[in-house]
């Protein structure tokens, strides 16, 4: 009884995740990345492609954020809402301490991605454990989220990025080919997982008469 | 009787009742929930999840706002601050009880 409200709350805000859809969405983002790092690879240095991928890439990313997020909250009202209920999230403002919060986890990570390339300047075998890194980068998002929501399939997609990781050192992959192989792969990875969970989802749920949203 | 014992008779025993307890904790996840949402989480039918969530209402805990999505008509139901507050004490009160035994 005592860790009734505590499943209820873990399980209600883990409802975003039930259809797969965010997933989808971030692994097509993924895909993109990696599509991005490929044509770089083939394209000649000081060309317009290469400066529009260097400078316009982020508007891109941007615009397909904004593109896809918008997808997604229509589908969740066509296809989820109708079927399981529809919820809305609290948003909280932000306050002093989530503002420092947030501000160190930027400086953190700016000082660790300088160590990191300081790192990789002066230590060139470091090289090799680049795919570690890149694998860690799967890990260091969905194993919080796992733990958070209760979902295990999370928890696979986190190995699989630390398996990716591995396997690109053992047969030394790097540079531009770790970039491409690690978003193309991982990104297809959260696609099946997404699809996955949203045919399923479809399957077992109805939007039948006798759902109705009335009292 | 102990103190805690004492502490855990003094829970509010609205939203003790399990039923109640669980449309709660949904309620207090979010900002609102639909009464088909409630309805699935909690695997109550149409009349017994009507009749808490009327409960609660009337002991100013729970919002409820029937309104329109389209042409579809739409129950949407809220924790209100007294309700979030209450909760959260409850919460305060369960876990001090259960850290004790």
């Amino acid at each position: 009884m005592s860790d009734l409200p505590e499943r209820a709350i873990r399980r209600t805000r883990s409802y975003w995740y039930i259809d797969g859809l965010a997933e989808i969405n971030f692994g097509f983002l993924l895909i993109l990345l990696g599509l991005k790092f490929f044509v770089q690879t083939s394209t000649p240095p000081g060309s317009k492609l290469e400066n529009l991928l260097n400078y316009g890439f982020l508007v891109i990313v941007i615009g397909f954020v904004f593109t896809t997020s918008w997808l997604v909250r229509v589908a969740k009202e066509r296809f989820t809402y109708p079927r399981t209920g529809f919820i809305s999230y609290r948003r909280k403002p932000m306050d002093l301490r989530a503002w420092v919060f947030t501000v160190l986890i930027a400086l953190a990570s700016i000082l660790v991605g300088s160590v990191l390339y300081a790192l990789f300047q002066v230590w060139q075998s470091a090289l090799d454990w680049l795919p570690i890194f890149q694998g860690f980068f799967g890990v260091a998002i969905f194993l919080p989220l796992a733990y958070l929501n209760g979902l295990r399939r999370f928890y696979l997609l986190a190995a699989f990025s630390a398996l990716l990781g591995i396997l690109f050192a053992l047969v030394e992959v790097t540079g531009w080919s770790l970039m491409v192989l690690y978003y193309g792969l991982f990104g297809g990875g959260l696609v099946v997982s997404g699809g996955i969970t949203l045919w399923t989802y479809m399957t077992q749920t109805s939007t039948t008469q006798e759902e109705s949203n009335e009292p | 009787m102990s103190h805690d014992l004492r502490d855990l008779v003094r829970v509010d025993r609205l939203i003790h009742e399990p039923a109640r307890l669980m449309i709660v904790a949904i309620l207090y996840a979010v900002k609102s929930a639909d009464f088909l949402y409630l309805r699935r989480e909690t695997d109550l039918t149409k009349g017994n999840l009507s009749s808490h969530l009327s409960k609660l209402e009337q002991a100013g805990y729970v919002e409820i706002e029937k309104t329109y999505k389209g042409k579809i008509p739409l129950t949407v139901c809220c924790l209100t601050e007294t309700g979030r507050k209450t909760f959260e004490e409850y919460r305060q009160q369960l876990k001090k009880f259960v850290e004790n035994t």
